[in-house]
Parts: C-alpha cells; sequence; structure tokens
C-alpha cells in the first residue's frame, strides 16, 4: 500500500540522524545553554538591583489603565508586595518580550509580559507566542494553546493593545504549603503565531529563540478557604461551586460541573468554537460584580480590570481565579459574600 | 563488548555474535518493533528475524554503526509485516500509525515511487533535516522513523505534548514545501 512507502522513504534518512535522534540529548534550554543562562543571570542581578533601587517605581500609566490601579494603589501594591517589577527583556530578529511584573498572592502569581514588535503590523489581534515555563526546573506552563493545563491562562479578553505593545498574562500557582520566594523563574519561547486565519492554520509570524530568566523573590499573604457547595444554574446545566479561596487581593473558585472538553485539533474552528463556549463562563466566574465586607462596605468590582483565568485541578474540576489588582482588602475586613453575574443574572457567593 | 568485537563473531560465524547482540541492542530493536507492530507475537518473530537477517548479512557486510544497521532491519522487517497485513486484510495493521500526518507528503498521486525516486526523496529528507535544529530534527525522527507515540516523545524530550505537537506540524509543512521545490509532485 502506498501509504506505508512514506515509511520506507523516512527509513531511507542517514544512520547519524537516526542514531543522533534517540542519543542526543535535547537541547534543554537550562542544562545546555549555561553561557547564555549566565549572561542572563547577570543580567537579572543588575535588574534587580536597579529594581531595588526603585521601588517606588510606578506602572506606565498605560499598565496602570490595563488594571485599573490609581497612583495610590500601585504604591501600596508595590509597598506590601503584591506587585514586584522585573523588568527582564530579550530581543530576537525585531521583537522584544519582557517579563514586566509580578502580580498575586498566595493564590497565585500573575506573570505579566510584554510582546513589542518593530513591525507593528506584525502583532496581529490574535497573537500568540509559544513559551516554556519553568519554576526551578519544573515545567509550569506550556504555551497558550495547552489551555487545558494547570498554570495556563487562556482569555484573549486579557490580551489589551497597549501602543502596538501586546501585554498577556501567565499564572503560576503554588502548590499547597509553598511560596514563591527565591524560586528562579524561566521562560523559552520560540515562536509566534498568527491565530487570525484559518487559511494557514497558524502561520509563524515570527521565529527566534528568546529566554528570559529571573528570580521569584516573592511572600505570599494569608489566603482563607470557605467550602461553598452552592449550584448556580449555567445554560442546560449545572455549575457546582466547590469552595472559595480568598485573599488580599485575589479569590479563587473551585468549580465542578463545567464541560471541560478539550478536542485535540489543528483546526482553529473547533478551538474557536470551544474558546467562545467556555469564555463566557470563564469570564463570569473570575470576574465578581461586587465584594461586600465585613463592615458591610459594598466594593463595586471594575470588572474589566480583573484578571480572568481558570485553571484545572487533578480530579478535573476547574479554578476561576479572580485578581483585584487595583484593590487591596485588609483582613480586619475580608470580604463576606461576593456577587457574580452569568448572562445577567446575579448570583452571590457567601464566605461563612 | 564493542561493536567491532560483535562483527568479528559474525564474520567468525560464531553463534554468541547473537548473544551479544542480543544483549546490547536487544533493547533497542524491541522498542522498534513494538513501535510498529501491535501484536506481541509479531514483535517477538521480528526481532527473530532481524537476528537471523543480521546473520546472514554479515559476512559479508562489515556495517560501520552496527545500532542503527540493526535498526534499520527491524524497521524494515516490521513494514513488512505491516504491508501483508494490510494486504491480507487481517488484524494487526497500520491503523495505529501517524499515517494521517504524513499524508501531505506524499502526494495526491496514487502511484507507488519507483526505487530510484524513493531513494532521492531519502536523501532530500535527510537533506531537509540536516538545516533543522537539533530539538525539531529529533521529534521529527522520534515520531516518524522510531514511530514514537506523542507522550512517549514528550516523556522522553521533556518537552510538553502541544509543543510535540505542534513543532511536528509546522516541520512537515516545511518538509512538504521543500520537497515540493526539490521537484516532488505534492
Amino acid at each position: 500500500m502506498k501509504e506505508l512507502q512514506i515509511l520506507d522513504v523516512i527509513g531511507g534518512v542517514a544512520d547519524d540522524l537516526v542514531l543522533e535522534a534517540k542519543e542526543a540529548p535535547m537541547m534543554n534550554a537550562k542544562n545546555t545553554r549555561p553561557l547564555r543562562i549566565a549572561l542572563i543571570a547577570a543580567v537579572v542581578v543588575v535588574l534587580l538591583a536597579g529594581t531595588a533601587l526603585a521601588t517606588s517605581a510606578l506602572w506606565t500609566p498605560k499598565l496602570a489603565a490595563l488594571f485599573g490601579a490609581d497612583e495610590k494603589q500601585q504604591q501600596e501594591l508595590l509597598e506590601t508586595g503584591f506587585v514586584q517589577n522585573i523588568g527582564v527583556s530579550d530581543s530576537d530578529n525585531g521583537v522584544t518580550i519582557t517579563a514586566e511584573q509580578l502580580i498575586g498572592d498566595a493564590n497565585g502569581v500573575y506573570i505579566l509580559y510584554s510582546i513589542r514588535a518593530d513591525d507593528p503590523e506584525l502583532l496581529s489581534a490574535w497573537t500568540f507566542p509559544h513559551y516554556e515555563l519553568t519554576l526551578d526546573g519544573e515545567p509550569r506552563g506550556k504555551g497558550c494553546r495547552d489551555w487545558a493545563d494547570p498554570g495556563n491562562l487562556y482569555d484573549v479578553e486579557q490580551r489589551r493593545d497597549v501602543d502596538g505593545t501586546l501585554y498577556f498574562y501567565d499564572l503560576l500557582m503554588t502548590d499547597p504549603g509553598e511560596s514563591f520566594s527565591g524560586k528562579q523563574a524561566y521562560v523559552h519561547v520560540d515562536y509566534i503565531d498568527d491565530m487570525a486565519t484559518d487559511e494557514d492554520i497558524f502561520p509563524i509570524i515570527w521565529e527566534g529563540d528568546i529566554e528570559l530568566s529571573w528570580e521569584i523573590n516573592y511572600v505570599p499573604s494569608e489566603v482563607r478557604t470557605y467550602e461553598i457547595h452552592q449550584d448556580v444554574a449555567w445554560n442546560d446545566s449545572t455549575i457546582q461551586i466547590e469552595s472559595a479561596s480568598i485573599s488580599s487581593i485575589g479569590i479563587t473558585l473551585t468549580c465542578a460541573g463545567i464541560p471541560t472538553e478539550t478536542n485535540e485539533v489543528e483546526g482553529l474552528g473547533n478551538i474557536v468554537s470551544i474558546l467562545d463556549d467556555y469564555r463566557s463562563i470563564a469570564n463570569a466566574l473570575s470576574s465578581p460584580v461586587s465584594i461586600t465586607l465585613s463592615d458591610g462596605t459594598i466594593c463595586e468590582m471594575e470588572r474589566k480590570h480583573v484578571g480572568a483565568c481558570k485553571r484545572y485541578d487533578d480530579n478535573g474540576n476547574v479554578e476561576f481565579v479572580a485578581l483585584f489588582a487595583g484593590r487591596i482588602f485588609r483582613e480586619k475586613a475580608y470580604p463576606v459574600s461576593v456577587c457574580y453575574e452569568i448572562e445577567g443574572e446575579p448570583f452571590t457567593v457567601d464566605l461563612k | 563488548m564493542e561493536d567491532r568485537e560483535i562483527i568479528d563473531l559474525y564474520w567468525m560465524r560464531n553463534e554468541n555474535a547473537i548473544r551479544e547482540t542480543e544483549r546490547k541492542y536487544g533493547v533497542y530493536c524491541r522498542a522498534i518493533a513494538n513501535n510498529f507492530l501491535p501484536i506481541p507475537e509479531d514483535q517477538e518473530e521480528c526481532i527473530s528475524d532481524t537476528w537471523l537477517r543480521a546473520w546472514n548479512a554479515m559476512p559479508p557486510q562489515r556495517p560501520a554503526k552496527l545500532k542503527a544497521f540493526l535498526g534499520r532491519i527491524t524497521r524494515n522487517l516490521a513494514i513488512n509485516r505491516l504491508r501483508d497485513a494490510c494486504s491480507q486484510k487481517r488484524g494487526g495493521g497500520a491503523q495505529h500509525l501517524p499515517l494521517e500526518e504524513l499524508r501531505e507528503l506524499t502526494g495526491g498521486n496514487d502511484d507507488p515511487l519507483d526505487q530510484l525516486e524513493q531513494a532521492r526523496m531519502s536523501a532530500c529528507i535527510t537533506a531537509f533535516l540536516r538545516l533543522l535544529p537539533l530539538e525539531k530534527r529529533k521529534l521529527f525522527l522520534l515520531r516518524y522513523w522510531y514511530l514514537e507515540s506523542i507522550s512517549q516523545i514528550s516523556d522522553e524530550t521533556g518537552c510538553s505534548a502541544d509543543k510535540v505537537r505542534s513543532d511536528l506540524y509546522r516541520t512537515r509543512k516545511k518538509l512538504r514545501n521543500y520537497l515540493k521545490k526539490e521537484g516532488f509532485p505534492l
């Protein structure tokens, strides 16, 4: 049969390549690029030193607008350590990727990246970098298309085009009882896809090699977890909210009953249909409408400024993580209830 | 035992040659047979046939890379077995093979390549692979020479399954373009 002939053809590849495929070590960035890592580390030291001198440096106006944080809030976030500046960049062939900041708490830490291109046209509306994210040598994030994996953001609304620069987030999660303090984060970006068209699926608009490495000196805040066990109607199904975990600047809902189908597809169409189906629920459950504090204060949330993110746990539950980047809730005034809205229908999650 | 010594045993018609070959390269050849042939009996027969083929081939041959030589014999025997199974329409066919992924390299023409064209295409693929970075070359060959599954490759290389899949996709696209430029009717 003709189909098998292609295997014969590939079988004719030179011996040295065949053996190399089995014997040569993978070009693992951490192991095989010591010189480059050392150079990056040196840059990080310099940048960290710079950061230490400039701890009061606020976000750029565009970045502040992105998070909806005013100057006072930014200052407080920096001082309390909920936000840390990174500022590690690398460029390749007209594209610059920068790890801008860490924003987070013990629920998880968002890493904010930016992509700039010499040619702004390069970064179309649906542009995704392919990257591998590791923490202390352990893989944590695997690129935007691997959206079913933990520790990964997949929400197109999070990508805001600000003056020709794309910002996007990834979420690093800790294992229970861990903190991020002193850990080494490492990102390797090797190409950027343009998903704007399905004429040629995922055409590569930039192919290169950018590596970012830096130290995470982050001390997480306390997180309180509440058992919820509350059912919420969604379309023709029911979402079960199992628990809510809340800290000074974020809340994570753990839910079951969410459709978790993630077809393995190469065609854009299926990806979009899954995404569209999921996006409404992801945005709703990671974007509170308002929060009621223990002293009775009702805080209206600017939903567009809340970082929507989801991840799966080992049991197939889905966690929706909201980050109130511009706000800090003090311990004495921790929220007692959080109001959400799904397709115009409000519901309240009581934290007791 | 060094490869040269094993080959000497073959040339001396010493049956220890097969024992030493099995000891040194049994795992390697079995892994190849397992990837191609779903039925354990077929895999074992394929390995036995590999040793017999090696015995018959040396002398006169004195392979420069014994491991590759044996791996290639196993692979060819496994493909022949699959071909037989497919033509006889019995179980153990080629359903598990990544032929769908490779369809874009076989072209719309149903005529099989003659031996000369097949050899030329193999040479072109070798040339193309030499142009690739090691990582991408490795992924391609683990998938399409060794026929490893995506999850096997992911475990072996430390890359995510998504990265393996997307890298393979892009490499196939590039290879198709390369082969078209080389005049193959794809």
